[in-house]
């Protein structure tokens, strides 16, 4: 044991002794070991750490599905969630969930997105109110008190953590809401699509079966001892029995249960990995880096170990001697790299993550500070092993012999080979992150450069969302926007404005089936499917979408005239090919499913969902004719409109000083928005690319410097030979450049095979693109000649006399 | 104590080989003082190697008191390197980041010597050589002749039967040289075999007799 400090006590003497060697060694693996904690945190808290639910394993998501659609995931019909909660008996609860939303009012109006759920929803989630109680089957029915209950965190923000404030009503827009309940700290919102603060009932009326609409989620518990397994094949069996019961409604539906851990985590699950892949090859380099600054130093120590040989020293001594230098960097390393990745991490969600979960709870805990310790402790043991394989195994000849030779040979020709392959191994890493970089770059520029269908220049967007207490109807939402788009349309700089019920591009919302009228009925579940909107002409207008064949909605469209729709382009193409689908009527799974609203025009398609997706069928349906409370405002401005942002909040607090507007972004932002997937992958990939260049380029640097001072002799006679400066520079910069390119090419073969896992991030870029590798490969260049410029100016420089006089 | 019977060392050099020592025969009695002389590339070094047991690459015949040492495995030559062998180098070859009390400890420490009796040994090797002021000291602060001092003494602190020293004083003026010299006398008086490579005559003298070595071939 007593030999055992020895070493160590040996270790940190000799480290504190090599100031630069330790500073530089420590740096390169705190960057290293610093970006995998912080992503290896994010992982941890999202992917690892099991839901803050009671027995979350036992939580399920049961989702509708439609093969013909495509569809793994739909939302649910409530009055198929009755009957499966009648007849499931693989669950323990189920409940129904479904979006809402609240304006507070009493000070500043705030638009808070909740949700509405059955009463068994909070045992369904093993989940118990801190205050108060929460809903009872009797608040839940149709009609019932207007009651809610807060997330722990809106109770603070918005109420001040207020401890009276169960059983007081808080007023909303429209009226008031009694608090029944405040859930506690430690019970974190699903927020599966979207944020989530209160949970009010969800009222479905147990009367009345009609099936109308999908539009929930159904959570589950698992009964003790039950497997998902299980639960898909029950699930499967009831729909099929819906699907006998109601075919004109369940033909083609079946069920689609997933685990909840699956449902939160899944999505982001690819991102993370890719993310903590890439900064696994950063750490590789960095160890690269480290074992050529070690192999440099073994080798400027030969003669202290050829010494402790000759005395008798053990090679497992020697070699734990080394080690325990070795594993004192890496755990130093280690120690900075958590004080860089507690940055990292704060830098990690500031860069706005899109849609990852749980980044609440992320943070550095014992886990992760375990995995951190042993990783550096690894990286330390690695280094140890590559000195030791490198040098101290030399056998019995390496001691006294190499002692007295003199040690000008200490860089012997395999050192010197395996220095090269660490060289061809880092440019190899980083030409993979840097291909996996440059592919989703330029998917996000074959994105960007997609038609979405509208001229997306000059135009801001709000979201307004009227509630239903004070704008219950048609009449009264019509007032307010037909009165805002006035006032819109007279501020300065603005040409044209607009409302519809969601913008372009904002991914999966509203859609139904269709028929059309004349035609025979397609047989039950066959019916195509359509997106459908609500706007008015002025939408069509300022989005400069255009009018391909008809007219657009008139004054005269009212609600007491007969019913008219708008259709996109691939509609009328899919229908009418060849024809005019004008005149033509269309039956629609909509408000009024009976009414058949005639055809009035044709306009060109929009992305309604995302730029990378196909267009599908798109029905417009006029603002004067269906109710639409939650709408997008657009307005096209000219050039510059400069306080047009504020001046559409005025208008909009003018009319209605109870109501938020939110959502105020150009549509460039919002379209930005929409790509963040990509986004964010890619802008970490970015930075870890850059990384492991600048690492790679500092071993490269290091490794060209120690060759040029190993070879100043074999120069220095060169010049004296009659060499001309660029025969020193082939000399030198080819053995440099020559390891370059063999990770070049080691690297090309690495990234075809790596980037697959991008696959799907990827837009109309292959993961073997062509353009992209020889790009990347040619940066890789640039950055390898920078760092070598120096060490070669040195070598150019060698002055033939002071050289061979060293000697 | 030392018996070598047609002892031959050679590298392989292109197609055949180069031989450093030739069907070297020779035999070194208990508390005996040999010199080993003779000109650069004789083979002197490679000798001392192959008697400390650095060197395993010979073939011939090799006894160590009662120990046959060809016959001996790689991991047993070393073992009786560490019990009977003592090195003093012509560079000193002390550890820079160890004080001369801890160079002094090495060898015990790599013979498992435990920590009480290391230090003991150390404090008397101290007292012994005169060096106990020094003990907190780096080599870089002692001169040439303390330096070779702290390796003489770190070569005879675990108490080897035999003791090797390859131009000990070679780095040394000559005052510091006769110090070094006649702290070897002492040794061994004391009962230490001693081989010393040198090219001093000087030296030689301090020896019961010389060895010649030209080519890989004794001469004498």
């Amino acid at each position: 044991m007593d030999t055992i400090l020895q070493d160590l006590r040996y270790a940190l003497r000799t480290l504190r002794r090599s100031p630069g060697f330790t500073t530089v060694a420590i740096l390169t693996l705190a960057l290293g070991i610093g970006a995998n904690t912080a992503v290896f945190t994010v992982v941890n808290a999202v992917l690892l750490r099991p839901l803050p639910y009671r027995e979350p394993e036992r939580l399920a998501m049961v989702w509708e599905s439609n093969a013909s659609r495509h569809r793994d995931k739909n939302v649910v019909n409530p009055q198929n969630y009755l009957d499966w909660r009648e007849r499931a008996t693989v669950f323990a609860g189920l409940s129904a969930v479904t979006w809402t939303s609240i304006t507070f009012t009493g000070g500043a109006p705030e638009l808070v997105p909740g949700r509405a759920v059955t009463p068994d929803f909070f045992s369904v989630m093993g989940a118990a109110p801190a205050l108060g109680r929460t809903f009872t089957a009797a608040e839940a029915l149709p009609n019932g008190p207007n009651v809610i209950v807060l997330s722990n965190g809106l109770w603070r923000r918005r109420f001040g953590g207020d401890p009276h404030i169960v059983g007081q009503a808080v007023p909303v827009a429209g009226g008031s809401a009694v608090v029944l309940g405040v859930m506690p700290a430690s019970f974190l919102p699903l927020a599966i699509y979207g944020d989530e603060e209160y949970w009010t009932p969800f009222r479905i009326d147990l009367a009345n079966r009609t099936h109308a609409g999908r539009y929930a989620m159904v959570i589950g518990r698992l009964r003790s001892g039950a497997s998902l397994a299980q639960a898909r094949s029950e699930m499967e069996r009831i729909a099929a029995e819906l699907e006998r019961d109601y075919p004109d409604y369940d033909t083609g539906w079946s069920t689609n249960v997933v685990s909840l851990t699956e449902q939160v985590v899944g999505p982001t699950r690819l991102i993370l990995l890719v993310l903590l892949g890439a900064v696994a090859l950063v750490l590789l380099i960095a160890c690269a880096n480290v074992a050529n600054l070690t192999l440099a130093r073994v080798a400027a120590r030969a003669r202290e170990l050829a010494v402790r040989t000759a005395l008798g020293a053990p090679r497992w001594r020697l070699i734990r001697q080394w080690l325990a230098e070795s594993v004192l960097l890496g755990l130093a390393g280690g120690a900075a790299g958590v004080l860089l990745a507690a940055w990292g991490v704060s830098l990690l969600l500031a860069a706005g993550p899109p849609d990852v979960p749980r980044l609440a709870e992320v943070r550095l805990d014992g886990r992760v500070l375990a995995v951190t310790t042993l990783v550096s402790v690894g990286v330390g043991v690695v280094f140890g092993l590559i000195a030791a394989w490198g040098r101290i195994g030399g056998g019995e000849n390496s001691g006294l012999r190499t002692v007295e030779a003199g040690l000008r040979t200490t860089a012997g020709a395999s050192a010197g080979r395996f220095r090269g392959a660490l060289i061809v191994a880092q440019v190899s890493l980083s030409l993979v992150l840097l291909a996996g970089a440059g592919l989703l770059l330029r998917s996000l520029q074959r994105l960007s450069s997609v038609d979405p269908g509208f001229d997306p220049r000059n135009l801001l967007t709000a979201a307004i969302d009227l509630p239903g207490a004070t704008y219950p109807d048609l009449r009264r939402q019509s007032a307010f926007y037909g009165r805002l788009l006035e006032r819109v349309k007279t501020l300065p700089g603005v040409a044209e404005a607009g409302t519809v019920t969601f913008l372009p591009v904002s991914g999966p919302t509203a859609a139904t089936s269709f028929t059309i009228a004349g035609r025979p009925a397609p047989a039950p579940g066959q019916s195509p499917v359509a997106d459908i909107r609500v706007a008015d002409s002025g939408y069509f207008a300022a989005m400069r979408i255009p009018l391909l064949r008809g007219r657009l909605f008139i004054a005269s469209d009212g609600p007491n005239a007969p019913p008219v729709v708008v259709i996109n382009e691939t509609l009328a193409r899919l229908y009418w090919p060849q024809q005019n689908p004008i005149g033509h009527r269309l039956q629609i799974s909509w408000t009024n499913p009976t009414a058949q609203p005639e055809i009035i025009g044709v306009v060109g398609n929009v992305h309604a969902g995302f730029l990378d997706a196909d267009i599908r069928p798109m029905i417009y349906y006029s603002t004067s004719q269906e109710p639409a409370g939650s709408r997008a405002l657009v307005v096209r401005y000219a050039d510059h409109a400069a306080g047009l942002s504020a001046a559409v909040r005025t208008a909009v607090r003018e009319l209605d000083p109870d109501l938020p507007v939110t959502g105020v972004a150009s549509m460039y932002s919002h379209m930005a928005e929409s790509m963040s997937d990509r986004r964010y992958p890619l802008l970490l990939l970015i930075v870890f690319a850059m990384l492991a260049v600048t690492l790679s380029a500092i071993g490269l640097y290091g490794v060209m410097a120690y060759a040029v001072g190993q070879r100043t002799r074999e120069i220095g006679v060169r010049v004296a030979l009659g060499a001309q400066a660029q025969d020193v520079l082939r000399l030198v910069g080819g053995q440099g450049m020559r390891l370059v390119g063999v990770g070049i090419l080691v690297g090309v073969g690495g990234a075809i095979v790596a980037t697959r896992v991008l696959r799907t991030l990827l837009y109309k870029v292959a993961p073997t693109d062509p353009a992209t590798l020889l790009g990347v490969s040619v940066l890789l260049v640039g950055v390898a000649l920078i760092a070598i410029a120096v060490p070669l100016r040195r070598a150019m420089r060698v002055d033939p006399m002071v050289a061979l006089r060293a000697e | 104590m030392i018996a070598v019977r047609d002892l031959e060392r050679s590298f392989p050099e292109g197609s055949g080989r180069q031989y450093v020592l030739r069907r070297i025969s020779l035999d070194i009695a208990q508390k005996e003082f040999v010199t080993i002389m003779g000109p650069s590339g004789a083979g002197k070094s490679t000798l001392l190697t192959i008697l400390g047991m650095l060197d395993g690459e010979w073939s011939g015949e090799y006894r160590l008191l009662e120990h046959e040492v060809h016959k001996l495995k790689h991991k047993e030559r070393v073992a009786l390197g560490k019990r009977y062998v003592g090195f003093v180098f012509q560079q000193y070859h002390l550890i820079d980041d160890l004080t001369v009390a801890e160079n002094l400890a090495i060898p015990l420490s790599y013979r498992d010597v435990k920590a009480s009796e290391r230090e003991a040994a150390v404090a008397d090797t101290l007292d012994r050589f005169g060096m106990v002021a020094k003990k907190n000291l780096y080599p870089r602060q002692l001169s040439g002749g303390q330096q070779q001092l702290v390796g003489v003494a770190r070569a005879v602190i675990h108490r080897p039967a035999l003791l090797l020293a390859d131009e000990p004083t070679g780095n040394l003026h000559s005052d510091q040289g006769k110090e070094i010299m006649e702290l070897f006398r002492e040794l061994n008086a004391g009962g230490t075999t001693i081989v010393q490579v040198t090219h001093s005559e000087e030296n030689a003298k301090y020896g019961h007799r010389v060895i010649q070595l030209r080519d890989g071939w004794i001469v004498t």
